[in-house]
């Protein structure tokens, strides 16, 4: 017998005698209790018991109980069980196929443990299911008893994985129109509930493991972390030039947990039932334009409202462009430009968020902005903006100033000196785009 | 030159938007929920007696609200509830939680087959529409700017930038399915590996010459900095075979069952588009894999093996 | 009646009054032009234990002692007046739509037929009068403050349609308005209705309202925004959780809609005087929130589903305010497939 099929029966039986033998039981009744339980256990009995039951539960990659609770049973019947057969293929999408993980399944949890047999992972690393489906020599063995025939434990143990010929869906699962060619196609939605609970499985270890708790208080401690860690895979590049070690976690940010089944979650799904009815969501929201807390600035943009901290980020990371690269070659300009560009998109965003207040903070008589500066952030100037130019000239030269000078101030001693060229470049690459400053 | 017929419609305020865009994301509508308000507003058009084509789809991001709370001690949010309503013996009933989400949007229909005579009949119905019937992404229509029609020429700086400015202040959100492509054919990354690469912040530190230095970034495309890259959901993936099905909603159509196609997008900025191509999207859908997606309009345009698209 | 051929296992109506938000801003009732958007302010509170203790607690004085003076801290979130604010302004618009005689989505065309002919026969006989009337009092009576409303002052609602070429306001004094009666008639509130009526009878038009509410409640006041409801919470040790829109204190849409379509006085206990809990709001099952009770049930027959199984398929019903009752229900929208239940 298999390992973990003798181990599945070794807890099972453990279980039982904890809960029917009862403290200060004789030695005769403990035997007896013993004798009972070994017999409960064995293949002979427990084998045709479950292939019985096997039926009460459905195995499902997408159960339906996730569009709606009580979405699974109507007067059709069942809805059908799904277990989709989808294939791996490098397509850039998170879906069924492309991500490995369990089956889930739903029904009458009292055939949990059937389940629980019947999705053993056996030394070949297929499920003794697949195996019973397969007519292995293992599943022979295995069903080989003399209370049962092969087939009839087969045809009830795969139960389990059989829906109704029929297709039935639910008023209560969401069903969407999507046009094809000559027409609509009508699709019944379900989740990939596998998935939704792998993804919180990965998402838990990158917020709660050990390695990850190491990585934060060397942070902490602006000490050096040396683990086999998450973070660094995309930049092996490093490594494998043998130029810096590097190391790191991961952190997520703007989680969302969502309960499926609330109090019950043992109706949903199995998976659902073990994740205690829990999932996380990834974040999918836009960058944000109203912001609390802008103040509208009284002397210059350039110190008040923006400062070089708030792309910091960038600073460095072309920093590391440059010093990693000792060359000048067309990738690099152009890498080089693209963060120029982004560093004036965050000015841009900027400019929007001040724009939005300028009406209720921006004061005529107190303010000591200077005329560009005015034009280019009352939303009362918007004429002006309009149709004259003189101001955007003046504004991305100094836009132009703020990021050549931007790059010295941050990273100090360590800068490449830029050049009047470089000036003049960066400048270029503001005007471009000196119409989305209006 | 070819040029396109933009409708715009500016500043869509949209209330109770479904936020769960797929099982593994929360936020921003799904791309199926754009497309699927603009056929619907081609096909009411239609039937008005006007045949036009909506022949692809662009939205706009200005704001959002999601409906969810997290609490000052507080890691992960969660979802803020309506109360369902109360079932017959007056307690609460079972359901799902439904995200939700405020939004202010606009959208870009490119229009197809129609004159300029029949552009102000179009505007008109449209905005009778949107205040009569059309509901999007599952929430309701509160209030919108009158839609207007722009004609772009190809390559046509003056004409895009005279567009761009009417979306400002905003983010156009764009497929970015290359990105999980690129990272899941490197081999080592599952598309749940590549998807949290992109989302997740990366801590790291270095050794250098001043001692240890810890830095936050997110992940970089071949040394250029990202966008706003976030998860998206943008079509399904057909799971069952093609046929009837009981209790369907519609039982003269086709019927599967389906899962969501999650994949990355991008919120960038107006100014820095090239083309208004793109920015728009179309339905496309690949038989051989059963995805019936939204894509963007010049993947399609560049693909000859794509079966159709309209 | 129900045969196997006339049954819509899909059927939905969309909601037929689509408020928005409340938003609230203080102002005072003798300068309404100084307005002032309201913030929610985070408050910590100090109660005492006021619930029921443990009887082993009870019997042992000393533990009672700890247990009563144990400090009951708790963070809320509060919304006043500014302390020169005597006034709470109250904005929001409501779309009011017609297409009654379109299910948004129905799979059975036997059991749309019929549900037509249904509807256009109350249209024709009926008109949406009687269910406009009462929706222009809830308006009138400003019923949608909720707990704002009881020690108001005075009240005051300004309502104007603005759809283009098709102008209109009114002003009304709300405290002229008692909530509980619907039967009262006004003018004012006749030509509102009208409006309504229309919109509601017609195949796809729609009436766009803006209201605005001032309530002098007095100066510094508290308010009432809604209160959120939020799933799973964290440990977070915040007890009230109210709702706000970019910094703006606010009332939920549904809450309102809820205020607006309160205009169930058909339902047995109404008239009983012991158990009648006044009008409520229009439910399947008149299922009342606060009371945990359903007014409805279908063991008397006397919910959404027995009467208007029977109703959509021809068949007429008792009384003229169960016809009511059925249409209300349909303007309220909601998903009623036969597979459901």
């Amino acid at each position: 017998m298999e390992k973990v099929i003798a181990e599945f029966f070794d807890k099972r039986k453990a279980a039982w005698l904890k809960k029917n033998l009862h403290a200060g039981a004789d030695e005769t009744m403990i035997q007896a209790k013993e004798q009972e339980c070994s017999e409960q256990f064995s293949l002979e009995n427990w084998l045709p018991n479950a292939a019985k039951r096997a039926g009460q539960m459905s195995i499902s990659t997408h159960p339906c109980t996730f569009s709606h609770p009580s979405s699974r049973k109507n007067k059709n019947g069942y809805a059908s069980s799904i277990i989709a057969d989808s294939q791996a293929s490098n397509d850039g999408y998170l879906r069924s196929g492309n991500v490995v993980v369990e089956a889930d399944a739903l029904g009458n949890a009292a055939a949990l443990d059937v389940y629980k047999f019947l999705t053993l992972n056996m030394q070949d690393g297929q499920t003794l299911l697949s195996h019973i489906e397969q007519d292995s020599d293992l599943a022979q063995q295995l069903l080989k008893i003399k209370a049962e025939s092969y087939s009839t434990l087969k045809e009830g143990f795969l139960a389990m994985t059989n829906s109704d010929a029929d297709s039935i869906t639910s008023s209560k699962i969401k069903q969407v129109y999507f046009p094809v060619e000559n027409g609509y196609h009508q699709l019944s939605i379900l989740s990939a509930s596998g998935i939704v609970f792998e993804l919180r499985k990965r998402i838990d270890t990158i917020r709660f493991s050990e390695e990850t708790k190491i990585a934060r208080t060397c942070e902490k401690n602006n000490e050096m972390y040396i683990g086999p860690d998450a973070g660094a895979r995309d930049f092996a590049k490093c490594e494998k030039n043998n130029e810096m070690y590097i190391g790191g976690y991961k952190q997520l940010a703007n989680l969302t947990t969502m309960g499926y089944g609330g109090t019950k979650p043992q109706n949903i799904s199995v998976l659902n039932n073990q994740n205690g009815g829990k999932v996380h969501l990834l974040p999918s929201e836009p960058p944000k334009l109203i912001k609390r807390d802008i103040h509208f600035p009284t002397v210059d943009f350039f110190s008040q409202s923006f400062s070089y901290f708030q792309c910091r980020d960038l600073f460095y990371a072309l920093h590391d462009l440059i010093f990693l690269n000792h060359k000048n070659n067309r990738h690099i300009r152009s890498a080089r430009d693209e963060y120029y560009q982004a560093i004036m998109d965050r000015i841009i965003e900027r400019m929007w968020r001040v724009r939005s207040v300028s009406e209720a903070q921006y004061n005529p008589d107190t303010s000591q902005l200077n005329p560009t500066q005015k034009i280019w952030l009352c939303m009362a100037n918007e004429a002006q903006r309009e149709d004259e130019n003189d101001w955007l000239d003046m504004l991305c030269t100094d836009i132009a100033k703020f990021i050549f000078n931007g790059y010295e101030k941050l990273l100090g001693k360590k800068t490449f000196i830029f050049s009047d060229g470089e000036f003049k470049h960066i400048h270029k690459q503001v005007v471009k785009h000196k119409e989305a400053l209006r | 030159m070819s040029y396109k017929k933009i409708l715009l419609i500016p500043h869509l305020h949209i209330h109770n938007a479904n936020a769960l865009s797929s099982p593994f994301t929360i936020g921003f509508p799904a791309m199926t929920a754009w497309l699927g308000a603009t056929h619907a507003l081609q096909r009411k058009l239609n039937e008005g007696g006007i045949d036009v084509k909506v022949t692809a789809t662009g939205v706009v991001s200005h704001q959002m609200n999601l409906q969810t709370y997290r609490g000052t001690n507080d890691f992960v949010s969660s979802i803020i509830g309506t109360g369902n309503p109360l079932d017959k013996t007056g307690s609460r009933s079972s359901f799902i939680e439904e995200a939700r989400c405020h939004l202010e949007v606009s959208l870009l229909l490119e229009l197809q087959g129609i004159s300029q005579e029949q552009e102000d009949a179009i505007k008109a119905q449209i905005s009778h529409l949107l205040n009569s019937k059309i509901k999007m992404a599952g929430g309701d229509i509160q209030s919108f700017s009158p839609p207007a029609i722009f004609v772009l020429e190809d390559n046509n700086e003056e004409d895009l930038r005279r567009f761009t400015r009417k979306i400002m202040p905003g983010y156009v959100l764009i497929e970015r399915r290359d990105l999980m492509i690129e990272a899941m054919g490197q081999g080592q990354d599952d598309a749940m590996a590549a998807l949290i690469d992109y989302v997740a912040i990366h801590h790291r530190c270095e050794q250098t010459k001043d001692g240890v230095l810890w830095k936050k970034r997110r992940k970089s495309q071949t040394d250029k900095p990202l966008g706003w890259i976030v998860p998206i959901a943008t079509g399904f993936h057909g799971i069952s075979e093609l046929g009837q099905a009981k209790n369907q909603r519609d039982p003269d159509q086709p019927h599967c069952f389906a899962e969501s196609l999650v994949t990355l997008g991008e919120f960038k900025m107006p100014h820095r588009f090239e083309s208004i191509s793109d920015m728009l999207w179309c339905y496309q859908v690949d038989k051989a894999s059963n995805f019936y997606q939204c894509v963007a309009l010049n993947t399609v345009a560049k693909d000859p093996s794509s079966e159709f698209d309209f | 009646m129900a045969k196997k051929d006339n049954i819509a296992s899909v059927l939905a109506f969309e909601k037929k009054l689509v408020p928005s938000d409340g938003y609230m801003y203080g102002t005072s009732w003798d300068n309404k032009n100084e307005v002032t958007p309201l913030k929610l302010q985070e408050k910590s509170v100090r109660g005492t234990i006021a619930n029921r203790l443990k009887e082993a607690i009870k019997k042992d004085p000393q533990k009672l002692n700890a247990e009563v003076e144990k400090p009951n801290l708790q963070t809320i979130d509060a919304c006043a007046l500014g302390t020169e604010q005597d006034t709470l302004k109250l904005h929001f618009t409501l779309k009011v739509l017609g297409g009654l005689q379109q299910p948004s989505a129905c799979n059975n065309a036997l059991f749309k037929q019929s549900y037509q002919a249904a509807v256009n026969g109350y249209l024709q006989t009926r008109g949406m009068r009687e269910l406009a009337k009462r929706y222009a009092l809830n308006i009138a009576n400003a019923r949608f403050l909720w707990r704002n409303r009881f020690g108001a002052e005075n009240i005051q609602v300004e309502v104007s349609a603005l759809n283009q070429g098709a102008e209109q306001s009114w002003q009304f004094n709300a405290l002229e308005f008692n909530p509980r009666d619907l039967s009262a008639s006004d003018a004012e509130v006749t030509i509102l209705a009208e409006r309504i009526a229309t919109a509601l009878a017609s195949e796809d038009d729609f009436l766009m309202l803006d209201i605005t509410c001032y309530a002098k409640v007095g100066k510094a006041q508290d308010v009432y925004p809604s209160e959120e409801l939020v799933l799973d919470k964290g440990k977070g040790e915040k007890s009230k959780i109210l709702y706000h829109v970019n910094n703006i204190a606010a009332m939920h849409s549904q809450k309102i809609g809820n205020a607006i379509r309160t205009i169930d006085t058909w339902y047995g206990e109404f008239a009983d005087p012991e158990a009648s809990v006044g009008p409520i709001a229009i439910e399947p099952y008149g299922a009342v929130t606060n009371q945990g009770k359903a007014f409805r049930t279908p063991a008397e027959k006397q919910d959404f589903y027995s009467f208007f199984d029977h109703w959509a398929r021809g068949g007429a019903l008792e009384r003229v305010e169960d016809e009511h009752y059925v249409m209300a229900v349909l303007v309220r929208g909601g998903v009623f497939g036969e597979s459901d239940k």
